[in-house]
């Protein structure tokens, strides 16, 4: 069952594009990735699935259920982490916590306390006084008190340390297994790697590519580099090549397609050393970028 | 319910504040009555000196001279109108455009419940206000009547409808703030926005009333309940209070569809 359905999604601001056209979907019970750089439509995409704003045309569907007519009644199953946290400053954390459970009809007095608990919070602090990770960490717990089946996470983890984190993450792969499905929005790409099962790649208001994170990086591209005394860059211009550099003795490029091909290649050189190596997914999203 | 109780306890202390400092300004007029109402003629003869332009725009008439209680009262009572309107618009710029200004709308707006309803928790927090206001400036008023009258006879009876009218004045303050602010991207200065547009107003129906211009008078509110043709009529002016009512109904219903078809812009 897909938790999330979006179709041919499109939100225009005046004549600025937020996004245009963007479909894909996310199946219960997934950690789904949604990349791309800043401004690329991320958040307008995701504040359409909160219906903080409306769309221009297309659609969303969560939960089977309209995301527009239904939001009111979507949203009592979903945690959402915006990504900068701004709350009621002159309140406490505990106040504020429990004016956020006000909206929910179940008991979450004790998810708060184990919930900051584990994110280290004091309750009794007022907001006005915590730093940017503090307030992070009310938002984490406030986005997870009401145990949520579907965690949506905007650019969740900047200003928390390390540390911190990986609390954070583990806490999340706990609500996966007890069964929430996450959309996890974000532009660094390592963060991804670890949590996610699926990504969709976004650019400039476009859907680019919605992959595995396992088959992006396993069955895809290769990084080669190779060293040797005249080495000629022509030799290896064949099909699946990409991003060929030469620099003295060494010849970089990421290559896609038949292995064997390249290998009957480096068969027929004289090298000092070759290097064959799985690429960062940084470096197989520039080529979605550039 | 959650919601209203939430806004009513922010928004009590400065509306207790504002109720406050209204008493407190109409006591502080109010209190030099007597000492006016004793030499009444001397000063109605001393007012008449004064070009008659210059005594239209502050609202003084001779039906309703300014030596006389209600006529000392109808003064006070226009400029307390400053301050209750200044409150009403600052109220009115404010109640919708707070999720936004504060950037607490990422929090509210994601929470289960539709934006109607959110709009109508914060209807009733207004009217809250407002009625607070309301009911302590209409008190205000009648003690520093009972208080300083100095002896000189007067009927509460035009006082009561006189008050009676505040409230609709504030709601069209509060509409009109509102439906400003659902037009506008950002509100970035609330105090300022408020107070203009409520001393604007209060400017033009200054001029309307110098130049006697009745088009003027029908597009500021501070003229469609002015004191003393209440006081002396002893009535609502129903044309331009009819107008109010609409003005009401326009900008409260034209909120709403803003309110709820607003994007919330990211951070």
């Amino acid at each position: 069952m897909n938790v999330i359905e979006l179709n041919h999604l499109t939100k225009h601001y005046g004549d600025t594009i937020g996004c245009e056209d963007v479909t894909f979907a996310v199946k219960e019970g997934e950690i789904f990735g949604f990349i791309g750089p800043n401004g690329a439509g991320k958040s307008t995409t995701i504040r359409t699935m909160l219906s903080l704003i409306y769309p221009t045309s297309g659609s969303v569907t969560i939960f089977g259920k309209d995301a527009i007519t239904f939001g009111h009644e979507i949203r009592k199953d979903i945690g959402y982490l915006p990504s900068e946290i701004f709350y009621y400053d002159k309140m406490k954390v505990i106040d504020l916590l429990q004016y956020s459970a006000s909206f929910y009809d179940r008991d979450c007095s004790e998810r708060i306390q184990v919930l900051s608990d584990i994110m280290e919070l004091d309750l009794e602090r007022k907001i006005q006084d915590l730093s940017y990770g503090n307030k992070k960490k009310v938002g984490i717990v406030q986005g997870l008190l009401h145990s949520p089946k579907l965690l949506i996470l905007d650019e969740p983890t900047s200003g928390l340390d390390p540390l911190m984190q990986k609390k954070f993450f583990q806490l999340i792969e706990e609500e996966n297994r007890n069964g929430a499905t996450v959309l996890f929005s974000s532009h660094i790409l390592s963060e991804v790697q670890q949590l996610c099962n699926r990504v969709a790649i976004i650019k400039d208001g476009h859907i680019v590519s919605v992959q595995d994170v396992k088959s992006l990086r396993e069955d895809n591209y290769k990084k080669f580099s190779i060293k040797g005394n005249a080495l000629i860059q022509e030799n290896f211009q064949i099909d699946g090549v990409t991003n060929l550099v030469q620099t003295n003795g060494l010849i970089t490029f990421f290559y896609k397609g038949d292995i064997n091909k390249m290998i009957q290649i480096l068969k027929q050189l004289h090298l000092q050393d070759v290097l064959i190596e799985e690429p960062t997914l940084e470096e197989i999203f520039m080529h979605y970028y550039e | 319910m959650n919601i209203l109780k939430f806004e009513i306890r922010k928004n009590l202390k400065g509306n207790l504040m504002w109720g406050f400092y209204i008493v407190a300004f109409t006591i502080f007029y109010m209190m030099f009555y007597p000492m006016m109402g004793q030499d009444q003629t001397l000063f109605d003869e001393l007012m008449s000196g004064f070009p008659q332009e210059f005594l239209d725009a502050f609202g003084f008439s001779a039906e309703l001279p300014i030596g006389s209680i209600l006529g000392y009262y109808a003064l006070t009572y226009s400029f307390v109108l400053i301050v209750v309107g200044i409150h009403a618009s600052i109220l009115g710029f404010g109640l919708l455009s707070l999720e936004e200004r504060e950037l607490t709308a990422d929090f509210l707006f994601t929470r289960p419940v539709k934006r109607q309803t959110i709009f109508l928790a914060k209807i009733g927090s207004m009217l809250v206000s407002v009625l607070i206001v309301y009911v302590i400036t209409g008190l205000g008023f009648v003690l520093s009547i009972l208080l300083f009258n100095g002896g000189n006879p007067y009927s509460l009876t035009n006082v009561f409808i006189l008050q009676s009218a505040l409230i609709f004045f504030q709601l069209i303050m509060v509409g009109l703030g509102m439906s400003i602010s659902m037009l506008l991207k950002k509100i970035r200065n609330l105090l300022s926005l408020g107070i203009g547009l409520a001393l604007s107003l209060y400017f033009i129906e200054s001029i309307a009333s110098m130049i006697h211009s009745d088009l003027l008078a029908f597009i500021t509110p501070y003229s469609y309940f002015t004191a003393d043709y209440i006081l002396i009529e002893g009535t609502y002016d129903w044309p331009k209070f009819l107008l109010g009512i609409v003005i009401i109904a326009i900008t409260f219903s034209s909120s709403y569809f803003l309110y709820i078809r607003r994007n919330i812009a990211a951070l």
